[in-house]
């Protein structure tokens, strides 16, 4: 058996309205039954009662002459009413005085009758009655006794429940053909709606409509629910449309940064060729420019000649060259700088397990001569693993730690502390120093290419901390510095746990 | 209109049966009543099946009984009037020495010993209303209105509904169904005033006819 809960709406309507007439019509045809039994009774008692006053009236005289002949002759009347079974008179001392039986019966006189009673024995199917007998002056004379058998009662009870049961029947029936008929106004607009809602919800079409019937609050419902369908519709195709338009732009930004890529690429390696030249036929210069000094050291020049080709190819020349040179070098560096950078957004990462710690280790080896120039204290921490690429992570914190080192106070002796920590699905890492720090405003172009902090304190191209940023966000990291000018800098960046 | 349970049944039963007993023993016990005193009972009962013509002067609250000639009821009548009088409806019963005296009476009882008389006292009532009763040996076809007469020891009653006319009574049919009816034996005299109308009063019941 379901549980009502469960049952459709349809089904649910059905139910109540039909358990409600039922009730009613039961309630009704029960009370109306019980009425009927109740009211027969009562005929019955009243008919009994008055055929026991009238026989009562007419065996007065006999009684009070002692004829009990024409009192049995008064009670043999009774024969045209078949449904008395026996009837008898009693004298005021109790003693029989006439009687009648109908044909076929076994006596059931009383022994001494009450002066009154009324007695129901169904199991007999009888009724019983004793009413007094009184004469003119209203003096007891005697006692009549009526039984009648319920026969005629039992058959009219019968019939009438049985009418009743019919009734119901019907009654029942239509109600439930109503209900299972009338549910349709409640339910019909439900289920459509139901279905309506079922079709957006599987084919996401929201152009379908359910039908309005009425203006009742069904009706209501229902222009409520297109009202919104109509409207998500309309979002839905802006959205569509927006989406789009973001797709389109963000392949077109892709393809931007790509050719953007490409150009920093093909740019910084197109220049690479002249500036190599450039840099061999310095170098050649040089050489050429020292066999030419030679060559002139020996020959015979005139004093004031000599000094001044002599001026030219120690100082002016060689100066100009070595301009040359540290030029070409920057130049290189640059290159070298935006190549890398270049690679670190173009490079395919191969994302591996990774012992941070072995990591550092290696990474301040390679520093070594960095560190003993500056004279500064590294300390290495716990660090948690990571998942990440092995170059990449290990040109960010080789960035970071030169960084460091580079931008130490001077006259302070540098300290340098690495330390790491698990946080809310990330594994974060921070470089700590005790540095020059940084202003504000310094902090907020920190990450961008080509931001030098203290050109002063060192040399650089602006370029390390763009390409920390973009290798930390490419392993789905953020990094950022939180620092104060002359107490240090702390670089914290962190790559998701797992 | 008790539904008896079974056990309660059975109870009754039992009590019923020992009432059955009891009665039995009592009706046994009961001797059973002189010809007298039913008939002394049968004279009073009369006065409420017959109807005396309303008396100019009001309606008489007391029906007289008057006892013509040797009384063979001596207590038992005065019993049975004074058991059925109520307010307002009194027996009275008299002893009369004299005949003229019985016109005067309502129920006039004859006795044995006025049996020669009898003509006499009959023309003495003649014209008033008197309901005339006796136990003479046709005494109601004498002349009589209601003749009381054993038979089979029990007390009948024959009523002469020409002389009741004469008398002007009216007879309650309830009580003509009792008795047996009787003519004058010898024609009557002629009426001196036209019997009234007889109030027939309806029966109730159909059939059981006497």
């Amino acid at each position: 058996m379901k549980r009502f809960q469960d049952l459709s709406l349809k089904r649910k309507l059905t139910a109540v309205s039909f358990l409600t007439s039922a009730a009613a019509v039961l309630l009704v045809s029960f009370l109306f039954s019980a009425n009927g039994v109740l009211a027969d009774r009562e005929a019955l008692t009243r008919q009994l009662t008055s055929q026991a006053g009238i026989l009562g009236f007419t065996v007065a005289p006999a009684l009070l002459f002692e004829d009990d002949t024409a009192a049995g002759e008064a009670l043999a009347a009774l024969r045209a009413e078949r449904q008395i079974r026996e009837a008898a008179v009693f004298r005021r001392n109790g003693t029989l005085f006439a009687r009648y039986l109908r044909s076929g019966e076994e006596a059931d006189l009383p022994a001494v009758p009450a002066a009154e009673s009324e007695e129901m024995d169904y199991r007999g199917g009888s009724f019983a009655l004793t009413r007094p007998i009184v004469d003119e002056r209203g003096r007891p004379l005697g006692t009549i006794y009526l039984q009648t058998d319920l026969a005629a009662m039992r058959t009219r009870i019968y019939r009438y429940l049985t009418f009743n049961a019919a009734v119901l029947a019907v009654s029942l029936l239509g109600a439930l053909a109503m209900a299972t008929v009338l549910q349709r106004e409640i339910s019909g607009p439900v289920l459509e709606l139901v279905k309506t809602a079922r079709t957006v919800a599987l084919e996401k079409d929201f152009g379908v409509r359910a039908a309005v019937r009425g203006r009742d609050e069904l009706g209501v419902l229902v222009e409520s629910f297109n009202e919104m369908l109509g409207e998500i519709e309309a979002r839905d195709v802006q959205l569509r449309k927006v989406n789009q338009q973001l797709h389109q732009r963000t392949e077109e930004l892709g393809r931007k940064n790509e050719e953007v890529e490409a150009f920093v690429y093909i740019v910084s390696h197109d220049l690479r060729a002249p500036l190599v030249n450039l840099q061999g036929f310095a170098r050649e210069l040089r050489l050429n420019c020292e066999a030419l000094a030679e060559r002139l050291a020996g020959a015979p020049l005139p004093p004031e000649q000599a000094a001044k080709v002599r001026e030219l190819t120690d100082h002016e020349i060689p100066t100009s060259l070595r301009f040359i040179s540290a030029s070409s070098d920057k130049f290189e560096r640059l290159i070298n700088a935006l190549l890398q950078l270049s690679r670190s957004g173009r490079r395919e990462l191969t994302i591996e397990p990774l012992d941070m710690r072995a990591l550092v280790k290696t990474t301040l080896d390679s520093l070594m001569r960095l560190i003993d120039e500056s004279g500064a204290e590294v300390v290495l921490d716990r660090l948690p693993p990571a998942h990440g690429d092995a170059t990449a992570i290990g040109q960010v914190w080789s960035n970071l730690l030169t960084n460091a080192l580079r931008y130490l106070q001077p006259g302070r002796k540098g300290k340098i502390l690495i330390r790491g920590e698990s946080h809310d699905g990330f594994h974060r890492y921070h470089v700590q120093d005790n540095g020059v720090g940084m202003s504000p405003a310094a902090q907020q172009r920190l990450f961008q290419v080509f931001q030098r902090m203290r050109p002063d304190l060192a040399q650089g191209e602006g370029i390390g901390l763009a390409t920390v940023k973009r290798i930390v966000e490419r392993h789905g990291g953020h990094i950022w510095a939180e620092s104060a000018e002359g107490s240090g800098t702390t670089f914290t960046f962190s790559l998701p746990a797992g | 209109m008790a539904l008896l349970s079974l056990a309660h049944a059975g109870a009754l039963r039992l009590a019923a049966c020992a009432l059955l007993l009891a009665a039995a023993a009592a009706e046994g016990a009961e001797k059973p009543r002189a010809a007298e005193e039913v008939k002394a009972a049968f004279v009073c009962n009369f006065a409420d099946f017959v109807e005396w013509p309303a008396d100019p002067s009001g309606p008489a609250a007391t029906v007289t009984i008057g006892i013509l000639g040797k009384d063979p009821f001596g207590q038992l009548i005065d019993e049975a009037a004074s058991a059925r009088s109520v307010p307002g409806r009194e027996l009275e019963v008299l002893r009369l020495d004299k005949r003229e005296a019985a016109a005067d009476v309502e129920i006039l009882f004859v006795g044995a010993s006025e049996e020669e008389h009898l003509g006499d006292i009959l023309e003495a009532v003649r014209g008033r209303h008197v309901l005339t009763v006796g136990d003479l040996p046709g005494f109601a076809t004498r002349g009589g209105v209601i003749g009381l007469l054993v038979e089979d020891k029990r007390v009948r009653l024959e009523i002469n509904v020409a002389a009741a006319q004469r008398a002007g009574l009216a007879i309650s049919s309830r009580l003509l169904k009792l008795a047996r009816l009787v003519e004058d034996a010898s024609p009557p005299p002629a009426a001196i005033e036209p019997p009234p109308p007889m109030e027939v009063q309806p029966l109730p019941l159909a059939g059981g006819s006497a």
